[in-house]
């Protein structure tokens, strides 16, 4: 699993899925692009100091798969 | 408000506003109102009223994370929803409402588990709310009405 199991920490990842459904009215039902949309907003959220994120190891690779395009790759290897 | 699928559902008159959560009394007082929206959310259609559903879903993350009395843990096969706000909801509701039901096993981790992805794989099941069943959540639905669930889960 990319997140930690603190509810915490899934909350930024639910706040994404709620962003992308208000903003397109829909919501992922298993669409690959929208899951990757989702998961680019939960990594930019990561990859940002400004909001001080306490990064696990994993959320160490999330960030650095965003930063370097990498994340659809990233996504895919943990479905 | 709610579209109703169940003939048991509630109406949803929850003030949200009452319970920003933000300190022990708080989160304590809204337990009757988290379970009521659980519920309620656990008994209507998923693609009916999304925004009161995020609106519900979204109050029930706000209390999960600031109550003291539970630690609710999210565990690896979220990723069975593959991302989908709406069903992320109906875990959120099924993780509450075990938990809140079932007290004396809250810090039982396998058992909230169980009974949490039970009440999930119940709600998408039933054809009545509407769920389209990607591949992943037809397993789901068929280790839960093979009693095989825990088995699934593990794997």
């Amino acid at each position: 699993m990319i997140l930690p199991d603190d509810v915490h920490y899934f909350g930024i990842s639910y706040a994404a899925q709620v962003k992308y459904a208000l903003e397109n009215q829909k919501s992922v039902r298993g669409d690959d692009e929208a899951l990757l949309e989702v998961w680019e907003t939960t990594a930019a959220y990561f990859a940002n100091p400004d909001n001080h994120p306490d990064l696990t190891l994993k959320l160490k690779e999330l960030v650095s798969a965003y930063k370097a395009n990498r994340l659809e790759a990233f996504i895919e290897r943990h479905k | 408000m709610f579209s109703i699928a169940g003939a048991k559902a509630q109406k949803n008159d929850v003030d949200y506003n009452k319970y920003p959560c933000k300190d022990a009394a708080n989160c304590k007082a809204a337990e009757p109102d988290v379970l009521k929206v659980a519920t309620i959310l656990l008994d209507s259609e998923i693609d009916r009223a999304q925004l009161d559903r995020l609106n519900g879903s979204s109050f029930l993350l706000r209390w999960m994370e600031g109550t003291p009395d539970y630690k609710f843990l999210i565990d690896s096969n979220i990723s069975l929803l593959g991302g989908d706000v709406d069903l992320t909801g109906i875990y959120f509701a099924s993780l509450v409402k075990y938990t809140l039901e079932n007290p004396a096993l809250a810090e039982d981790n396998n058992a909230v588990k169980l009974g949490t992805w039970k009440l999930v794989a119940n709600y998408v099941g039933n054809e009545a709310y509407n769920v389209k069943l990607t591949r992943k959540l037809k397993k789901l639905v068929e280790a839960n009405n093979n009693n095989t669930l825990e088995k699934f889960l593990e794997e």
